[in-house]
This record gives structure tokens, sequence and C-alpha cells, in this order.
């Protein structure tokens, strides 16, 4: 956890440092002694620094070092791997369509769940999607991502 | 008022409305009987769903699910000691022990009663209390509506949990998320990177979606190993009359402590829950049982719990400051249906608000009905398999972020705060500070602005009204209070580490 907490402190910093010094080239207000479009992002990011300050303060007295990320552990590697095909599936939805992509994508995020009932899985897949695409098109006529015509 | 109450009324009983309140009930039972799946990634996982319909059908629908899934943790707390949601944990004491004893159809049932007596309690105290509170925010001007922000801000200190420095962190972090897209005043792009999908800036209901949905489905994806099937029983009969008004006095004082906690911000149902819980304790002559399976240990929770959900909207609809997360959520979908809660609504768009109130009550009396007759079927649901039911999330996040504007951008968002979601919840960040820092940011903002533009740059606007006084009043107390309660807590573990 310390050693996190460092990493992230450090990530803050850089997002506030940024939106402060791109602030600076922020318009000033047209009415005198008005804050201009620079005035709260600054101001925040000020704050955020002061915060992560206190954050570093506190963290350098802490005995908690316990890790919160382990790369090894077969856990994370899953939450990776579940990640990867959803960032998949959002990608190729507008190319290969709403119909075709998700029943495939379901099934592979059962199988990275749990490897076990195949055929069961298969149909909740297809079941889900047709549940979906009814509820979302045909009832609520909220159109979803059809394939690409070529 | 009445004449609004009327229209309303008239709009809600139409039968296809009756169909949307009873499926949102439905929906929220099983959403809440989950275990993982909160009251709050329900609402938001199904706005989308309201996409194509009225604002009416869509927020009563939302309100359904709202009123069933904070019933709905009930059920598996009692069945198999697994809150659903937070708001059911203080359910698990009493109720799990009744389950034990073969009692769990008499626990399920006073849940159910319960929490329809907290429900319909607050739904009148939102019907009745809103409308005058409006008419009060309606001499609200910038400054008020700046000090009244701040105040909504201050919050962040008591939902922060135990780190109260990280959740101002995430509180601040929202607020500079909220600064992205076109000055409210000057119409200037900030941080838009030419992008023209981020001049209005980032789009809220994408944001809630990855926050509360994608981080926990990603949560319980890493814990979904080995997960065994689950074995309950629904034994024993429903409680009977004299057992029902045995529990009347702590349904009453439950459903109105319930209330009174939902209508002030920052404190949700699951505090509603343990405060009734500690009430009944303190004054209950079966207080001495507490621990064993008590049955009006269940009413005193369940009877909060869902006091909060009309209390909890007092402060949304009538000063756009939601008063949880499922309230923010809410807040979203109004927007999203082109409405800004606020004095104005009840001005403006008076028939929508009371048909609100009126779906509210409604939604109570199904949570009622499908509690009492049919808890056996809905407590099946708490056996559906992990393993099929968070792949099924993703996917509709996936769906109702893209069905929002038709925009895989808001996809694209969607996964980037279900990422930082993620990544805050492993380094104990609270989620929540971020989303009422992106709700009331704007606000403050604009508010500040346009008061020093009403005062030409003067600050002596925000000390010569009385109303933002007592705001700023307010703001300082509320800090206070949860630095205070904070080290109370903190002496309190020091001393329990130093007796172990």
């Amino acid at each position: 956890m310390k050693k996190g907490n460092y990493v992230i402190s450090l990530i803050l910093v850089i997002i506030a440092a940024v939106f402060f010094f791109l602030a600076n080239d922020f318009p000033a207000n047209i009415i005198e002694n008005v804050p201009g479009p620079n005035f709260f992002p600054q101001v925040i990011a000020i704050g955020i620094i002061i915060l992560v300050v206190i954050m570093v303060y506190e963290n350098y007295h802490s005995t908690d070092n316990t890790p919160v990320l382990d790369f090894g552990s077969p856990e994370l590697h899953r939450s990776i791997r579940t990640l990867i095909v959803t960032i998949a599936y959002s990608t190729l939805l507008n190319i290969i369509g709403f119909l075709i992509m998700t029943p495939v994508c379901l099934f592979c995020l059962m199988m990275i769940m749990d490897k076990s009932k195949k055929t069961k899985k298969m149909a909740a897949a297809i079941i889900t999607t047709l549940i979906i695409y009814v509820s979302f098109e045909v009832v609520l006529s909220v159109p979803l991502p059809q394939m690409i015509q070529l | 008022m009445s004449a609004a109450l009327l229209q309303g009324i008239m709009i809600i009983f139409q039968p296809s409305m009756i169909a949307i309140i009873a499926l949102g009930v439905i929906g929220g039972m099983i959403i809440g009987s989950l275990p993982g799946l909160t009251a709050t990634m329900g609402v938001a996982l199904l706005v989308p769903l309201t996409f194509g319909m009225n604002p009416v059908s869509g927020l009563v629908m939302l309100l359904g699910i709202y009123c069933g899934a904070i019933y709905g943790g009930s059920v598996s707390a009692i069945l198999i000691r697994t809150p659903g949601t937070p708001a059911a944990a203080a359910t698990v004491i009493e109720g799990y022990m009744l389950a034990k004893k073969g009692l769990a159809g008499k626990a399920l049932g006073m849940s159910t009663i319960a929490s329809f007596c907290g429900g319909m309690v607050s739904a009148l105290a939102l019907t009745f209390i809103s409308p005058q509170l409006a008419k009060v925010a309606l001499s609200f001007g910038p400054p008020e509506y700046f000090a009244l922000a701040l105040f909504g801000l201050s919050i962040i200190s008591s939902i922060s949990g135990d780190n109260v420095i990280k959740g101002l962190i995430a509180g601040f972090f929202g607020l500079l998320l909220a600064t992205i897209g076109l000055d409210p005043i000057t119409g200037y792009p900030r941080f838009t990177f030419d992008s023209t999908n981020l001049l209005s800036g980032i789009s809220f209901i994408p944001v809630l979606i990855g926050l509360f949905a994608v981080s926990e489905a990603l949560t319980t994806t890493e814990n979904i190993a080995g997960q065994k099937d689950i074995d309950f029983d629904v034994a024993g009969a429903l409680p009977t009359w004299s057992e029902i008004k045995g529990c009347l006095k702590t349904i009453i004082k439950g459903s109105f402590l319930g209330t009174f906690i939902g209508i002030i911000p920052g404190a949700g149902a699951d505090i509603a829950a343990f405060v009734s819980y500690g009430e009944w304790k303190r004054s209950s002559k079966d207080a001495a049982q507490a621990g064993t399976g008590v049955l009006s240990g269940v009413a005193a929770p369940e009877s909060a719990n869902n006091g909060v959900t009309g209390g909890a909207l007092v402060p949304l609809l009538t000063l756009g400051v939601p008063g949880d997360a499922v309230a923010a959520v809410l807040l979203g979908a109004l927007m999203l249906q082109g409405l800004r809660p606020g004095p104005m609504l009840f001005k403006d768009n008076a028939e929508v608000v009371f048909a609100l109130f009126v779906g509210l009550m409604v939604a109570n009396v199904f949570m009622l009905i499908f509690g009492l007759f049919g808890i056996r079927f809905f407590a099946r649901v708490i056996t559906v398999p992990k393993q099929i039911l968070t792949p099924i999330i993703f996917i509709l996040c996936i769906v109702g972020s893209y069905a929002i504007n038709n925009n895989m951008f808001d996809v694209v968002v969607m996964m980037i705060f279900g990422i930082i979601g993620y990544i805050m919840q492993k380094f104990k960040f609270p989620i929540s500070p971020i989303v009422l820092a992106l709700i009331l940011g704007p606000m403050a903002e604009g508010e500040l602005r346009r008061s020093l533009v009403i005062s030409q740059g003067s600050y002596s606007i925000f000390f010569s009204r009385p109303i933002c006084l007592l705001f700023f009043a307010l703001t300082i107390i509320s800090i206070a209070g949860s630095y205070m309660s904070q080290r109370k807590k903190a002496k309190q573990m020091q001393t329990e580490n130093s007796t172990l």
C-alpha cells in the first residue's frame, strides 16, 4: 500500500500540474476583479497538490506495507484478461455489429471466469444477447451497433 | 399543489405506467438480492434502458429499481448471511439467526412489511416537504446557490469512509474533471484538446457506469474463482398479525428515522439502517436477546433503509443536491431526460414531480405485494452463478454507454473510469466524492463567478445574505463533524488495539 500510494501521489501531482499550466493560457475575464476561466481549475490543482502532500506525509508514517497489486497473481491476470476482451469488444462492436460480437464476447468472458459447463455458457451467451437486443432495439427503439456495410 | 398531485395520480394510474413501475420493482428486487450488485450499480446500469421512454416512465422505473434494490438486499442478508446491498448489512445480525432457526419466512415477511412502511412514510414526507422547501429555494440567487454547492461539497468529508484525505483528493479530482468543457461564464473551451466530444464536458452517465458498475465487476472477476453453489431454504410461514403488531412501534420509529437521515445529504441507507438498529437495541425490551434472532431487530434496519429512498429525493428534487450516490445517479437520469432538478422543476414541471411522488408510493405497494407473495421465487436469483452474471454486467455497461448518444466516445469514457474506479478501490479511495464533485463543481464555479459579476468582484456579497451564512455554518459543522467522528474512531481503534 505504501509504495502504491507514492505512485498514485506522483500521478496526481503530474495531472494537477498539467491542468495548472494549461489553464495559464486561458484568457482573463473581461470584467475587472471577476475570476476568469483559469481561476477554478488552478485553485483545484493547487488544492490537489496540498492534499497529496498531506497524504504523502501520512503515508510516510504508515506501517501498512501490504502490496495492493500483486502482478503475479492469477486473480489480477483474470481481471486484466477480462479487461482486454472487453476493450476488444468495444473496439470491434461498431465494425462487426452487436448481434455477432456480443455472444462471442460473453462466451469468452464466461470462459475466463470459469472453464466448466461450456454448452450451458454458450446457451446463456446467446439468450442474453437476444434479450438485450429485443429490450433495446425492439421494445425501447434504442439503436445498437450494426455490422459495417462494405 | 392539489391540482398537480391530481395530475400526477392521473399520469401514474395508466396501465403502461403501472406495468413499468412493477417491472422496475422486480428488476430492483433481483439486483438487490444478488450480493455484489448495489442499488447504485443497478440504477446506473439500467439508466440507458430509460432513454427511449418519456421522462416520467423512465424516472418511475428507476425509482422502482431503487426501492426494490434497497429491499432486495435483505433477501440474501437473511438467507445466506451476505447483504445484497450495503444497506442490508444491519439486517444480517437478526435476520440470519432467524433463518437458522427455520424462521426465514417470518424474517423475510417482516423485512417486506417494514420496508413497505419505511418507503411509504418517506414517499409521503417527500410529497409534503419538498414543495415547501422548493418554495423557499425559489428565492435563491447565485450567492445562495454557491453557498449551497459548497455545503453539498462539504459532504465529501462525511462520505469518505475511514480516510478523509483520500476522500478529499477524490473530490478535488472530480472538481478538476468538472472543469473540462466550455467555461460556464465566457464559453471558452477548457482542456478539450480540440475534441468536439469534450465541449459539453465529460458525459456523466458513462462516468457513473464506469465508476460504479465496471470497477465493481472487475473486483468481482478477481475474486470469482472457487465460488461454490449457494444453498438456502425459505422455511417457515409469514409473520402473524400479533407479531406485526409487536413490531409496529419499531417500524414507525425506523421509518421516520430513515426518512430524516435520508434528507440529510451524505448519510445513506446503510447509515440509516445501523442507526435504527442501534436505537432498537437501546430502547427495545427485546434488546436483551439481540443477536439471537429477534423479529423486531429485522424491522428496525429494514424500515429505516427504505425510509431513506424518499428522504434522499428531497434535497435532490428541491435543491439539485444529491443526498447519496443513488440520488446522484438519479440526478444524471433526470438531466438526461431534459429535467434540471431544483426549485424551478416544481414550477415548470409540477405534474412530472408529483407523478414521481405517486410513482414512488405505487412502487412501494408493488414491493409489498411481490415481497409477500413472490419472495420464494425472487430468492432463487441468489443461485445465479457470478461466472455468468458478471460478463453480462460488462456487456450491459458497454451497450448502455453506447446507447446514450450512439457514440463510441462514451464507451471509451466509461472504460477509462471503470479502470480508474478499480484502481481507486484497490488503493482505498472512496468513489462517491468524484460523482458528487462532478455534479456540484460546475454549480459552485458558475454561481461563484456569477455572484462576483453581480457584486463587481466584491466577496462581501456572500456575507450579507442570511441564507448564505446559514449554508456556510452548515458547511463548517459538516466538515468539523466528520473530522471529529474520524478522530473518535481512530481513538477507539487505538484503545481496542492497546487492550488486545
